[in-house]
């Protein structure tokens, strides 16, 4: 018969057990459930989607901004590296940021940076060798394999929409092969 | 043997309840060393910032996941009016002020389930370049759940929240995150 002590113990180990692997856990699932929500509008790993401008429909992640056309591609550089090329729409913000499989925010570039030019992103896997790559391009090196680039487009104008949308179509993403 | 299955079916659930119990409080509870109040506007510095730990991580996947860090956009959520009073969707209010010090800013009313408002005219947000001017170059728009004529956005009846976006802030407004001049929330009237 196990005395009070051992399973006061049990309970201890499996509570801090099961505390720090949920807490491991939420960001991971947090993002497999925005990935899953995305899946039937024709999400596919290495691929660029465009997604709708947010409405009041809108379900994907909580608190959409309605002023922001939102472009993104779930990455994935187990099997080498991959390159993400951005529209440049011109006289209004843009960014891109680069999330990984834990959603921590690694890499973020924004229109005034990029000069007003397209971003010409390469990113490689964790511990991997660094790709060759045109000398325009940035390199980036992804903490997991897994992650999420997210390319903001701002409507600053309504008028423009039509030329801001065919402008962010525009952007890449597809595995780099040097 | 069964009672002994028993019991350790029993502290297996005590277990996984106070493991479970634990995450909740520290991921719920942890936020107001995080909040900073200008006026009725609330940020949380964690918003956007690079994690640190397990907890922060998951605090920030939870409620702000795929922000951008503070240079580029600025977050401010309001629950309640300048006056301290919770926002009230059969109330008509008044958002009141000068543009925030920033390359570009919107103001979005979000429902109580944090997704934008149904409304016949497609309207969700204001912002720098849609907004109507005064004379002396601020703005006043109403938020309503009827439309209304001039600059407006829309509530909810079951409540909502607002929330201003400050793309590209200034250092000089980043610096005073609790001072810096952000829009006056009143009401106005009410059903």
């Amino acid at each position: 018969m196990m005395r009070l002590a051992t399973w006061a113990l049990y309970v201890a180990i499996l509570a801090c057990i099961t505390y720090f692997a949920g807490l491991y856990a939420i960001p991971f699932g947090v993002m497999a459930r925005v990935e899953a929500r995305l899946s039937p509008n024709g999400l596919k790993t290495n691929q660029i989607h465009h997604a709708d401008r947010p409405n009041a429909t809108s379900r994907t992640v909580v608190r959409p901004s309605p002023d922001l056309l939102y472009s993104l591609c779930y990455f994935d550089v187990s099997s080498g590296p991959v390159r993400v090329v951005s529209g440049a729409p011109q006289d209004t913000y843009w960014s891109v940021a680069l999330y990984a499989s834990n959603t921590d925010n690694f890499f973020v570039l924004n229109d005034q940076e990029a000069g007003g030019q397209s971003a010409d992103i390469i990113i490689y896997g964790p511990h991997a060798p660094m790709p060759s790559a045109p000398s325009t391009a940035k390199l980036v090196e992804s903490p997991s394999r897994k992650g999420v680039v997210l390319i903001r487009t701002l409507i600053n104008d309504e008028a423009k929409l039509p030329e801001i949308d065919g402008a962010r179509r525009q952007a890449t993403c597809s595995p780099w092969t040097g | 043997m069964i009672s002994f299955l028993l019991r350790l079916a029993g502290a297996t659930l005590s277990a996984l309840a106070l493991g479970l119990g634990f995450i909740w409080l520290s991921v719920a509870s942890a936020g107001s060393a995080f909040t900073i109040e200008n006026g009725p506007w609330q940020t949380d510095t964690r918003i956007g910032s690079a994690a640190s730990s397990w907890t922060l991580r998951a605090q920030i996947a939870l409620g702000g996941l795929f922000a951008l860090k503070q240079s580029e956009t600025l977050y401010y959520s309001a629950s309640r009016d300048s006056a301290g009073e919770t926002l009230d969707g059969s109330c008509v209010y008044r958002i009141e002020g000068v543009d925030p010090d920033a390359r570009w800013w919107s103001i979005t009313s979000y429902a109580h389930d944090n997704f934008l408002i149904p409304n016949p005219r497609g309207i969700y947000s204001i912002s720098k370049t849609s907004v109507g001017r005064n004379a002396d170059g601020g703005f006043l728009a109403r938020v309503s759940h009827q439309p209304l004529d001039g600059n407006w956005i829309p509530a909810d009846k079951n409540g909502f929240v607002l929330m201003i976006r400050l793309y590209q802030p200034t250092e000089a407004f980043r610096a005073a995150l609790a001072t810096a001049p952000l829009p006056r929330i009143t009401k106005e009237s009410c059903q």
